[in-house]
């Protein structure tokens, strides 16, 4: 009765073979829904497997566990060299980076558009340029194997790795000191500058940065919908549809439009304003309303912008070869924590809030690759719930980085729970959700996460991310709202970033279920967004496939 | 792949305390779960958690990173923990009860507990029913979530034998689950609160 038949078995076969296949995943659940032996085969064997996962041993002792952690120790020791210094550990979740300090976002579609930001710091530090050398330094490189930008420029004198050719992977911190500039050229051809004193995240698209302080003049290639580019600061989140405008945030923030239409919304009074070309608004400012600028502001913000020349020229192949940043260790600063910046612009002094010191030490030995000092430093200051958001994040990422899943999924959830229906709490949703997904394969908890996530941040920063990671974790757990999900990502972000994997999904689905007529035109859309992507050889099989099914010699009637 | 893992994996192998600690402390209870469910509880617990340990630390340098180090450390519990049941020689040796850890239970949760404590006691039996090496591969992907290669190579197994196992043993529990009136009724009543 709970056997299966053979197109099932061979389905399991291979599915078997890697369990976190979503398109075999997904090939079978089609089956299953219309065989109802495989389906109640299928059926008992999760529920024994779930409630075999409920065969525990009983509890160990924090005592007996120390004890059997001494024992191996003692019996390693033994035959042990000299501890061998520590290698720096890649930070885990660098999803968590894009919304980290992302309450201000631009995002930009159209042609050429100009991007401007002035940000006081996280610290109040001084909008004065101050004394000292000009330099630029790389603060933090956990993904320095993967590229977000490249440097193309940098004014004055460079202390650190980020010279010209030099490629920065998401979530690397790049820091320019008061009076330089720091030039960035992106894959899609974007170009930002960020003017000193500032510092700028690469985000995890690929396709935006994180702007914690200082002077951002962004000139956004021409893009599909809902592939902008996107610059984020705290506070405040600006959505943009338009050409050429500008944006000053300096203190309460101000956004200047030259050209196209821009929407400003603001986390804290969750108000949004369309500000149009030749506008400019204070988004913080309670009174806040789009009002028309003077010359003199038009002005001010044009000769901000980076010269237009430049970003036409590298927008071609640079011809300096590409270096991989190297990871750099300079001092790290304890951002939010009400610091004012010293001299260099790139560090500051903890201030009298709680936790501020434990945070930089923290952040000092994930960086060293010390995971467990980073949770000594922070877990007591947040058992005692005197840890701020940023420390409770940087626990969360610890935990992730240590594999103690549940202790991570907990301050993420913290976090969400402390900073409601923020970008902040979005973020942290996502990275348990993704942690829960990936490392611990425990879907169902995921997608309880998920769906939070789409209740609460439905059109959140990573509601493109969401979506993807619905209908993966609706797969694993055999959802059959699983089949929906993909159309839902399709027609919600036809061109998004993920749109290339949906649509081959999404056509491997339907041809899995005979429907070649639907599965082609899928997959020529994805021809299309890439014609050169790493799918395309596959694709293009799978429509000959496709092709053979259908010609009237091969498919008959069909 | 995960080049993160790896670089924990290699700081272990070279003998770094540190990160051995956070190895120790981030698996212990996935290997204890492991080694419970395969080899059973008649294997004493603290022995075999220390040899999957020293295991861990003896071939971490080996650990390419092609899956998360904590499954392949689940992976090599569950190689200590087939070589316990092989080396017992009688599957038989270890049918014991499994003890409900979750307490006593009062009033109107007390049927339920029972039911659910009844429930995994049978389950143990079924799951003691087959073959240790099948149970293995199928406790890793089942409830582990490994993939058949991971395991494969956890097990020192060929893919091909590591899904035949899976595959049979999977039917296996199932037809036994069949036959056992009680989680028979589990099967029928769809809920999983064994």
């Amino acid at each position: 009765m709970r056997d299966q038949c053979r197109r099932g078995r061979e389905l399991l076969r291979r599915l078997a073979d890697d369990p976190r296949a979503i398109a075999e995943r997904a090939r079978l659940e089609l089956h299953l829904a219309e065989c109802a032996r495989c389906a109640g085969h299928v059926r008992a064997a999760r529920l024994l497997a779930g409630a075999a996962a409920r065969l525990v041993p009983p509890p160990l002792a924090p005592a007996a566990a120390t004890a059997l952690e001494e024992r191996l120790r003692s019996a390693i020791r033994l035959g042990l060299a000299a501890r061998a210094p520590a290698v720096p550990l890649r930070r885990a979740a660098v999803a968590r980076r894009l919304a980290l300090a992302a309450s201000l976002a631009v995002l930009v579609g159209g042609s050429a558009l100009w991007v401007f930001f002035r940000h006081g710091g996280e610290g109040g530090e001084s909008a004065g340029p101050p004394a000292g050398p000009v330099a630029g330094t790389i603060a933090r490189v956990p993904h320095a194997n993967v590229e977000a930008a490249r440097v193309v420029r940098v004014t004055g004198p460079v202390t650190g790795e980020l010279v010209p050719g030099a490629a920065l992977g998401p979530g690397v911190e790049a820091d320019v000191e008061a009076g330089g500039e720091l030039v960035l050229h992106f894959a899609n051809d974007t170009m930002v500058s960020v003017h000193g004193p500032g510092r700028a995240v690469m985000a995890r698209t690929g396709r935006g940065i994180i702007l914690r302080r200082g002077v951002a003049a962004v000139h956004a290639a021409r893009s599909r919908p809902g592939e902008g580019f996107v610059v984020a600061a705290p506070g405040w989140r600006v959505e943009v549809v338009g050409t050429r405008f500008v944006v000053d945030a300096g203190g309460a923030g101000v956004v200047v439009v030259l050209e196209g239409t821009v929407a400003v919304v603001t986390e804290v009074a969750a108000a949004q304003w369309i500000v149009r070309a030749g506008q400019r608004l204070v988004p913080l400012d309670p009174q806040a309303g789009p009002r028309a600028l003077s010359p003199e502001e038009r002005e001010h913000a044009a000769a901000l912008l980076p010269a237009a020349g430049e970003a036409a020229r590298a927008g071609a192949p640079d011809p300096e070869p590409r270096v991989e940043a190297p990871p750099a260790v300079p001092p790290e600063p304890a951002p939010d924590q009400g610091g004012e910046a010293k001299a260099t612009g790139t560090v500051e002094q903890p201030g009298g809030t709680g936790g501020a010191s434990a945070v930089e030490v923290a952040r000092r030995a994930m960086q060293a690759g010390r995971v467990q000092d980073a949770i000594d430093a922070l877990a007591q200051k947040a058992a005692r719930g005197r840890l701020q958001r940023d420390g409770l994040e940087l626990l969360a990422d610890a935990y992730a980085a240590a594999g103690r899943i549940d202790e991570a999924v907990g301050a993420y959830r913290r976090v969400a729970r402390e900073s409601p229906r923020t970008a902040a709490a979005e973020n942290a949703l996502y990275a348990a959700a993704r942690l829960l997904l990936e490392r611990a394969g425990r879907a169902r908890e995921a997608l309880e996460i998920v769906e939070d996530l789409r209740r609460e941040h439905g059109k959140g920063m990573l509601a493109q991310e969401t979506t993807i990671a619905y209908f993966e974790a609706l797969l694993r757990v055999d959802d059959p709202r699983a089949a929906t999900a993909l159309d839902d990502y399709l027609s919600r972000y036809p061109n998004g970033y993920r749109a290339a994997d949906a649509l081959f999904l999404l056509g491997a689905l339907r041809q899995a279920a005979g429907n070649c007529e639907a599965a082609v035109p899928l997959y020529r859309r994805l021809l299309e967004l890439q014609p050169a992507g790493p799918r395309a050889r596959d694709v293009q099989r799978r429509m000959d496939a496709c092709g053979r099914m259908t010609a009237p010699h091969a498919g008959g009637g069909r | 792949m995960y080049a993160g893992d790896r670089i924990l994996a290699e700081r272990v192998a070279r003998g770094d305390e540190d990160a051995f600690h956070e190895v120790f402390h981030a698996n212990l209870d996935a290997v204890r779960g492991v080694l419970f469910r395969v080899a059973g509880p008649a294997h004493d617990p603290d022995d075999l958690v220390q040899t999957t340990f020293l295991e861990v630390y003896r071939s971490s340098g080996s650990y390419r990173g092609e899956c998360p180090y904590g499954a392949w450390i689940r992976g090599v519990a569950a190689r200590v923990a087939l070589r316990a049941v092989r080396s017992a020689k009688r599957r038989a040796a270890h049918l014991v009860v499994v003890e409900d850890s979750n307490g006593v239970a009062e009033g109107a949760d007390q049927h339920e507990a029972c039911v659910t404590g009844l429930r995994l006691r049978r389950l143990r039996a079924v799951l003691e029913r087959l073959d240790p090496d099948k149970r293995a591969v199928l406790m890793l992907h089942e409830v582990e979530g490994l993939g058949v290669r991971e395991i494969a190579e956890a097990l020192g197994l060929s893919v091909a034998a590591a899904k035949s196992r899976l595959l049979r043993g999977r039917a296996e529990m199932v037809r036994l689950a069949a036959e056992d009136r009680v989680l028979a009724e589990m099967l029928a009543e769809g809920s999983d609160d064994a």
